[in-house]
């Protein structure tokens, strides 16, 4: 019983380092792999062999805005600088129930059209963004990968 | 009072007496000692021309003869002038004004001058006939004291325009400009010995501005400006990409010059004046000399014989080519008198740097986007 209280508590110890300075569980559907990265914006980020990535993120703030006003800033952001066309907004919710929205933007360039997905969440003064793109053609062909990965992002 | 204290003074100093006031007796007799000798010399060659008019004339020369007509004709005008500066030097000398003394005896002394050109050219008419019309000029000394009826009767613009209107403005200093000069309110200058009792006469100025404006669009821009003159009675003279230039009337030009400045931020602006006044002078004394040279010639054909006539009638026709040759730059000058040149160039502003709106100054924010998402370093997976 004892063996088995220090297997157990060893056992924590693994899984609180695996996940050490990561406040998200992001899960990789069959077809995309993690990229190892360090030196990017992106806390993980798994691609599929056609070109569809998903990625999370967490970025910490100073201000205490709230999910509307970052959902507003990103949107104009990429309608304004970028060139993309916000197609549809949402509500959702991670795994663990944090109520996020969603931005769905179309993108043309170099003759074809791309899909980019991002999901707003704000905890306190962190804010989690998980983005998802690629060509219009291969996220449809990954839609049911890629909703899937997006909902099974859960908040620590 | 001062003239007949000063008249009594003078001829007291005629009578050898020594008495406070008589140099500037002694200028005055002097310059016009010094203008009655000249006349004279100017009679005497003018009487030596003659004869030798009278005399080919006489010999039924026609080419020498009307070789001579035209030195005559010449020199009748330069003595004419002469005498009237005579009178001119008289009055000034009597009114004690010394500066007009001094400017017409100058005139006098280039009249002179003149006529000893003339009757030293006419010593060379004979086996020299061709010098002739074309080249016999009339120096001019005082534009505003010559002979009105041959200036304004042959080609003087009728009428004259108003002059120039003046600017609310104060603008940069042109020094070198007369006094009613745009962008000028300054006093007229010190007058030159040449024109000390005379005003500048402004209505043979030629205006011309040449501005650089900065403006947003160019093509609507370069479409206002010709707006500009069409309102103002103008037209367009040249346009391209971004320059157009336009002529208005003169007394339109600051209103039109003030109308275009309007259109954008002024980067440059010159404003000129040219005096073509020397120019148009000459040319109508040229004028004129021809024009007699034409009728003296027309005279001696109704009297020559047959082949006098045919010289006679070659030098009709060159004189007549010079006279239209004349006749067609003054059109060009008073042409350019009468309306005035605005030359504008449009540079397209430069990009404002005033955005339409804040951006926000989160790193992260620009990181968004599919450009970073689907650019994965090459790399090691897990």
């Amino acid at each position: 019983m004892n063996r088995l209280a220090r297997l157990l508590a060893i056992g924590l110890a693994l899984l609180a380092l695996a996940g050490c300075g990561r406040h998200f569980q992001a899960s990789t559907a069959p077809g995309f792999v993690v990229v190892d990265e360090d030196s990017t914006a992106y806390d993980w980020r798994a691609v599929a062999p056609d070109g569809v990535v998903v990625a999370v993120r967490v970025v910490k703030l100073d201000d205490g805005a709230d999910l509307p006003f970052w959902a507003h800033a990103v949107s104009l952001r990429m309608r304004d600088e970028q060139g993309y066309a916000l197609v549809s907004t949402a509500d959702v919710r991670a795994r663990d129930g944090t109520p996020g929205q969603e931005l769905l933007f179309g993108h043309d360039e170099s003759g074809k059209s791309f899909t980019y997905r991002v999901r707003l969440y704000l905890v306190g003064k962190r804010l989690t963004i998980v983005e998802a793109g690629g060509t219009r053609d291969q996220m449809d062909r990954y839609s049911a990968s890629v909703d899937w990965m997006l909902a099974s992002v859960k908040l620590t | 009072m001062r003239n007949r204290v000063m008249a009594g003074v003078c001829a007291l100093t005629l009578l050898g007496a020594s008495v406070p006031g008589s140099a500037w007796c002694a200028g005055a007799r002097e310059q016009e000692s010094f203008a009655d000798e000249a006349i004279g010399r100017m009679e005497r060659s003018a009487g030596d021309v003659r004869a030798l008019v009278t005399r080919a004339h006489h010999d039924r020369d026609g080419v020498a003869s009307a070789c001579y007509t035209t030195k005559l004709t010449a020199l009748e005008i330069t003595l004419r002038k002469a005498r009237d500066e005579r009178g001119t030097l008289r009055r000034a000398s009597l009114r004690e004004d010394q500066d007009a003394i001094s400017a017409s005896s100058a005139a006098i002394a280039v009249l002179d001058r003149r006529a000893r050109e003339l009757h030293d050219e006419a010593m060379q008419c004979v086996g020299h006939e061709e010098t002739f019309v074309g080249q016999t000029e009339t120096t001019v000394v005082q534009p505003n004291r010559l002979d009105e009826a041959i200036f304004n009767a042959d080609v003087a613009p009728s009428p004259s325009p108003p002059p120039p209107p003046s600017i609310a403005t104060p603008a940069p200093a042109q020094p070198a400009a007369p006094p009613s000069l745009p962008f000028s309110r300054t006093p007229a200058p010190a007058a030159s010995p040449y024109t000390a009792d005379a005003t500048h006469d402004a209505t043979m100025l030629a205006y011309s501005a040449d501005v650089t404006l900065a403006v947003y669009q160019v093509d609507k821009s370069l479409d206002a400006v010709e707006a500009v003159a069409a309102a103002m009675g103008g037209y367009l003279a040249q346009r391209s990409d971004a320059q157009v230039q336009i002529r208005v009337p003169r007394p339109r030009f600051l209103e039109a010059l003030g109308q275009v400045e309007k259109l954008g931020d002024v980067l440059h602006r010159n404003v000129s004046a040219e005096d073509v006044t020397d120019e148009f002078v000459d040319l109508g004394l040229r004028l004129g000399n021809a024009r007699e040279t034409r009728d003296r010639l027309a005279e001696l054909l109704k009297l020559a014989s047959v082949k006098d006539a045919v010289e006679i009638e070659k030098e009709l026709a060159k004189v007549t080519e010079v006279i239209e040759q004349i006749e067609g730059r003054l059109k060009v000058i008073r042409d350019r008198v009468g309306f005035s040149t605005i030359a504008v160039s449009l540079q397209a502003s430069a990009p404002s740097t005033v955005r339409t709106s804040a951006i926000l100054p989160f790193a992260w924010l620009d990181t968004m986007g599919l450009g970073p998402l689907l650019n994965v370093p090459k790399g090691g997976a897990r």
